[in-house]
């Protein structure tokens, strides 16, 4: 009885950290990115749709941190989009979650 | 005589009942809900369903109809009178801006980097293929004009076939190398006024001469820039027009042969700039963690009279012509308020109405006086 208790506890508790993380990377994008890139469609940033479909995670989180060392290599003739040195590796790594929520399902 | 009297009543309070319905109508667009809210007589009546992504959706009226576009690209026909849908057009996979003309609408695409012509009941005319994403779209006379942000150009498109009944575009004049990133433009009597995201200027075409030039901008050290200022609000008063910095917390002043007169500092990196329909206030919104800010200059002084905080972010604002309001939307705390700034001191505006609408944006109005 015990044993199901503590399973079950465990359950809620991974599945609580899966939506806090979830939820993290979903809060960052309303503060920061929201304004310039919509979850599928192009904007005046592309989307994340198209951005996971061709980009590797260390691309993504790159192209986040440091933009105007990264666009040429990842194609882009200009580069209009900020730098955002300033997050932490935990939320670099639950924007780039996020972002990779609206690949494509093979 | 009794006979005449009835009539002439009669006819009196039919002519009030369609006085009463020439006001103006506020249609909200519902940022998550593919809805457009419509509040009418001060109450929240009715919501337009299955409007598909009304992520950034802009609304126009034209006579008695009105158009939607989408993030998804579709173009939407509604009856503002009776609140109906009634037909939809999917132009594109990202549709940013549209105008619409006396026989035709154009919709300038961001995805598959085309205009496209449409009838007024949505059958696709021409499609306009630019290889670029494509903002600012306006008319001037015969001219539609609009910008290319990935290749830096102004497209004057001609209709060489105005006097008939559809239109047929031509390239009449393109603009190259006209500054990095065009993102937004207004268009005031023959100035087509365009901004400019990667470089310290904005662009001025006069659409009478052809001619173009660059008006430089005293921008200081770029901030970090969380949303695009929308320059379509751009506001030109009598004297002046005032320019949204981009990445900076200014307000840039020019009179109208784009001398610069002033820039005011603001709240924060400011996204919409909104004369009132007497061109005495100009209201301010801003981006980042300034999004609950609103400032209103008073446009004689070119001082900031009184600095709004809202209890969630602003994503719109929309002085009515109708009424002495000021509309705010007020996106995460899921509201409109509709502000009664009929004393002279803004200091003295006072909240007097709030519309529940969930994830409000763009605050559109439709009164069918100004529409005849």
């Amino acid at each position: 009885m015990k044993t199901i208790f503590l399973c079950s506890m465990a359950v809620v508790l991974s599945t609580s950290t899966l939506f806090a993380h979830e939820s993290a990377g979903k809060r960052l994008f309303q503060e920061y990115c929201w304004g310039c890139h919509h979850e599928t469609a192009m904007a005046f940033g592309p989307s994340f749709e198209s951005i996971a479909n061709k980009r590797s995670r260390a691309e993504v989180m790159a192209q986040i941190a440091d933009p105007d060392a990264t666009y040429k290599s990842l194609g882009y003739k200009t580069n209009s989009m900020p730098a955002f040195s300033d997050l932490n590796s935990s939320e670099l790594e639950s924007l780039t979650d996020y972002i990779y929520k609206f690949k494509d399902k093979k | 005589m009794r006979k005449m009297i009835y009539t002439f009543l009669m006819l009196l309070s039919i002519s009030s009942i369609v006085g009463a319905d020439e006001h103006e109508k506020i249609f909200v667009v519902e940022r998550e809900n593919s809805a457009l809210a419509v509040i009418n007589h001060n109450l929240k009546t009715n919501e337009i369903k299955n409007m598909h992504n009304f992520n950034h959706a802009v609304v126009k009226f034209r006579g008695k109809d009105g158009y939607v576009i989408t993030r998804d690209g579709y173009v939407i026909k509604f009856n503002p009178i009776t609140e109906k849908k009634l037909k939809e057009y999917r132009t594109s996979k990202s549709a940013i801006g549209f105008i619409i003309g006396k026989n035709f609408l154009a919709v300038a695409n961001y995805d598959n980097k085309t205009v496209e012509i449409l009838d007024r009941n949505l059958n696709p005319l021409q499609s306009i293929k630019t290889n670029s994403r494509n903002v600012g779209i306006k008319l001037y006379k015969n001219y539609l004009v609009f910008a290319c942000m990935d290749t830096n150009e102004i497209w004057v498109m001609k209709d060489v076939k105005a006097k008939a009944k559809l239109p047929k575009f031509v390239l009449y004049k393109k603009f190259t190398n006209i500054g990095k990133v065009p993102f937004d433009a207004l268009i005031d009597k023959n100035l087509y006024v365009v901004g400019l995201f990667n470089s310290p200027d904005i662009g001025v075409i006069n659409l009478d001469t052809m001619k173009y030039k660059k008006v430089p901008l005293k921008l200081g050290k770029k901030e970090r820039i969380l949303k695009v200022p929308h320059f379509g609000f751009w506001s030109v008063s009598k004297g002046y027009f005032f320019i949204p910095a981009v990445g900076n917390e200014k307000v840039f002043v020019f009179d109208h042969k784009f001398n610069y007169i002033t820039s005011i500092n603001v709240e924060g990196n400011p996204v919409f700039t909104a004369l009132s329909p007497d061109k005495k206030w100009l209201a301010v919104t801003f981006s980042g963690k300034k999004f609950p800010y609103v400032q209103i200059i008073d446009t004689k002084t070119l001082k900031i009279i009184r600095t709004f905080k809202f209890p969630g972010w602003i994503l719109h604002v929309r002085w009515s012509n109708d009424t002495k309001h000021l509309y705010f939307s007020v996106n995460t705390a899921n509201e409109v308020l509709a502000y009664n700034v009929s004393n002279k001191n803004p200091l003295k505006w006072w909240k007097q109405y709030m519309w529940p609408v969930p994830k409000s944006s763009g605050i559109f109005l439709y009164d069918s006086k100004t529409q005849k």
